[in-house]
């Protein structure tokens, strides 16, 4: 993942991230409403060019964003002998955003037993990223 | 169970469902002293949240970023902390308004409850095909986006495999992700508005990601099938929202969802002479006391909130409130004759309706809507024809609620506060 806060834009590995000199991209920055519009280009010496940010934080989503999206694993679980048929799970950090449906292939591989508390880490390292998918809410047993 | 058994309970604050706000109200009047008791139609606590499973909840509230039945459990585990009564699978039927509530239980039969205070608190439900008159036959397979996010979220349970969904709002966002997600193919989602209703950053992470069309200034014109929804028709819409002959689109699909707004529910205020308002909810004065003294209302039965967050805040004033009632806690001004408030230029309701108690000046806090999209504008507070608030806003748009803290002097007042959302280069020009 893009440490964001680390990453040298002059020298950025353009192959781990598929990218080339002269790739751009144009998108809105969605971190807050004043939505602030992005364009991040590769120049001429590999050098990662942010614009039209008005923040750090913008700016550091619009490096994320272009170089690699990443989101949040929002989805649910089968659990065995709970009050509901399934659970509520998220993922603790957000996961890389080409990798959501594998991620939820491996959620939908998995039963959770109930009771679960809220926090518990119902898939460890999940693809080997380093990430758990934890349960969003207590579940009771029937 | 004989047949003619009631049970009889007595409480000081009974707060009318388990939801967002109905949990915060129950955690403000249980701290301020008062015995509290719950009553919920659900077989658990948490109401909407439990089945909003996505992200985004709880940044204001609670300084970092929670799903919706994290958001809920926070709270429920707070109130198995103390002795607040929860009546769980428990549905209100009456409501009067010397405030005797009469609930029936599956096992305990009717109960009816005497309480010093009411706060109302059972949220809101959703427009169905039906409020916005959708033409076609009427097969098995459309469904409101609530029903079919608590159908995949909470029960397990998929609509469909092809889906058009219509509204723009968060829910339809967040729902086109959901069924992609699971499996389903979301043809796409049809806005008759200009312009997105939801959030920007649900646009990009709930349809852009995923490729998934947004048609804007369309709607659904035609549903298809027999047993089952077979197609739907989709037009476009001149300014008046009437279709474009020549514009229709054809999709092949088994499911439609409709997420075209949210009302709040009123069944139970009516039957205590509750007066509504056109925000569809009771009317409050500063205290969100309605005009039946002692009942209260918060939440999204008294204004469809945006954010949850919100929803909290207004429900814990609700909350301090009722109980301050009970304990004869006098109030911040002496009773006047209601200083009415209304809402003017690009503003859609107001909230709280009426100012009832006010000496030489206190904060009130009110909420409104722009009734439009607007950039660079100017919020003004006019009484007697007089400015005496305003603030600068980048921009509005109706999808998020606003919500001011204004500073009330009687001076300054005559019988009315309008508000105003203008142009602020056309505010400069009338000055």
């Amino acid at each position: 993942m893009v440490d964001v806060e680390e990453i040298d834009l002059k020298n950025v590995n353009l192959e781990k991230y598929d990218k080339k000199v002269g790739d751009s991209k144009d998108f809105v920055c969605v971190i807050c409403p004043n939505s602030c519009r992005l364009h991040v280009e590769v120049g001429p010496t590999g050098e990662v060019d942010v614009q039209g940010y008005q923040c750090k934080r913008g700016f550091e989503y619009g490096i994320q964003e272009f170089l690699q999206p990443i989101r949040m694993l929002i989805t649910t679980m089968k659990i065995e002998n709970g009050v509901l048929p399934v659970i509520p799970v998220r993922s603790n950090k957000e996961v890389p955003r080409e990798r959501i449906f594998d991620a939820i292939e491996v959620v939908n591989q998995t039963v959770a037993q109930a009771p679960v508390k809220m926090g518990d880490i119902l898939v460890d390292n999940l693809l080997d990223l380093g990430i758990h998918v934890i349960a969003s809410r207590d579940m009771e047993a029937k | 169970m004989s047949s003619c058994q009631i049970e009889k309970r007595e409480t000081d604050v009974a707060i009318i469902g388990g939801g967002p706000a109905g949990l915060a109200a129950a955690m403000a009047a249980y701290k301020a002293g008062v015995k509290v008791t719950i009553i919920e139609r659900d077989f658990e606590l948490g109401g909407i949240l439990q089945q909003c499973i996505h992200n985004g909840f709880g940044l204001r509230y609670y300084k970092e970023e929670l799903t919706g039945p994290e958001y809920a459990q926070r709270f429920i585990n707070d109130i198995k902390n103390t002795n607040i009564e929860v009546l769980l699978d428990s549905m209100v039927i009456d409501l009067t308004p010397d405030k005797m509530i009469t609930a029936l239980n599956k096992n305990k039969g009717v109960l009816k409850i005497r309480a010093k205070a009411v706060i109302l608190a059972m949220g809101c439900r959703e427009r169905t095909r039906g409020a916005i008159n959708v033409p076609g036959t009427r097969p098995a397979g459309v469904f409101s986006a609530g029903m079919a996010q608590r159908l995949i979220n909470m029960e397990g349970l998929l609509p469909g495999k092809r889906i058009v969904i219509l509204g723009s709002g968060d829910i339809g966002l967040i729902m086109a992700r959901r069924l992609t997600l699971e499996g389903m193919k979301v043809l796409c989602v049809a806005e008759i508005l200009p312009y997105c209703s939801g959030l920007v950053r649900n646009k990009v992470q709930c349809l852009d990601d995923y490729n998934i069309p947004l048609y804007l200034g369309h709607t659904i014109t035609s549903i298809k099938g027999i047993r089952r929804v077979e197609g739907v028709t989709i037009s476009q819409v001149d300014a008046n929202w009437k279709p474009i002959e020549g514009t229709q689109k054809e999709f092949e699909c088994d499911t439609v969802l409709f997420s075209v707004g949210l009302i709040p529910e009123n069944e139970v205020s009516e039957k205590a002479n509750i007066k509504l308002d056109k925000t569809n909810g009771p009317t409050v004065n500063e205290y969100l006391e309605t005009n039946v003294p002692g009942i209260f209302a918060s939440g999204n039965v008294l204004q469809v909130h945006d954010l949850v967050d919100w929803v909290t805040l207004e429900a814990e004033n609700a909350g301090k409130n009722a109980a301050e009632y009970i304990k004869n806690i006098a109030r911040c001004g002496k009773l006047i004759t209601p200083i009415k408030t209304i809402p003017g230029e690009n503003v859609g309701y107001v909230v709280p309706q009426r100012i009832e108690y006010l000496d030489d000046e206190k904060v009130v806090k009110f909420s409104f809507r722009p009734r439009s999209p607007a950039r660079n504008v100017i919020v003004e507070f006019i009484s007697n024809g007089e400015v005496f608030y305003k603030r600068k806003k980048k921009h509005v748009i109706p999808s998020e609620m606003l919500n001011l803290k204004v500073k009330l002097k009687t001076d300054q007042l005559g019988k009315n506060i309008t508000i105003n959302i203008r142009n602020r280069e056309q505010a400069k020009e009338d000055t």
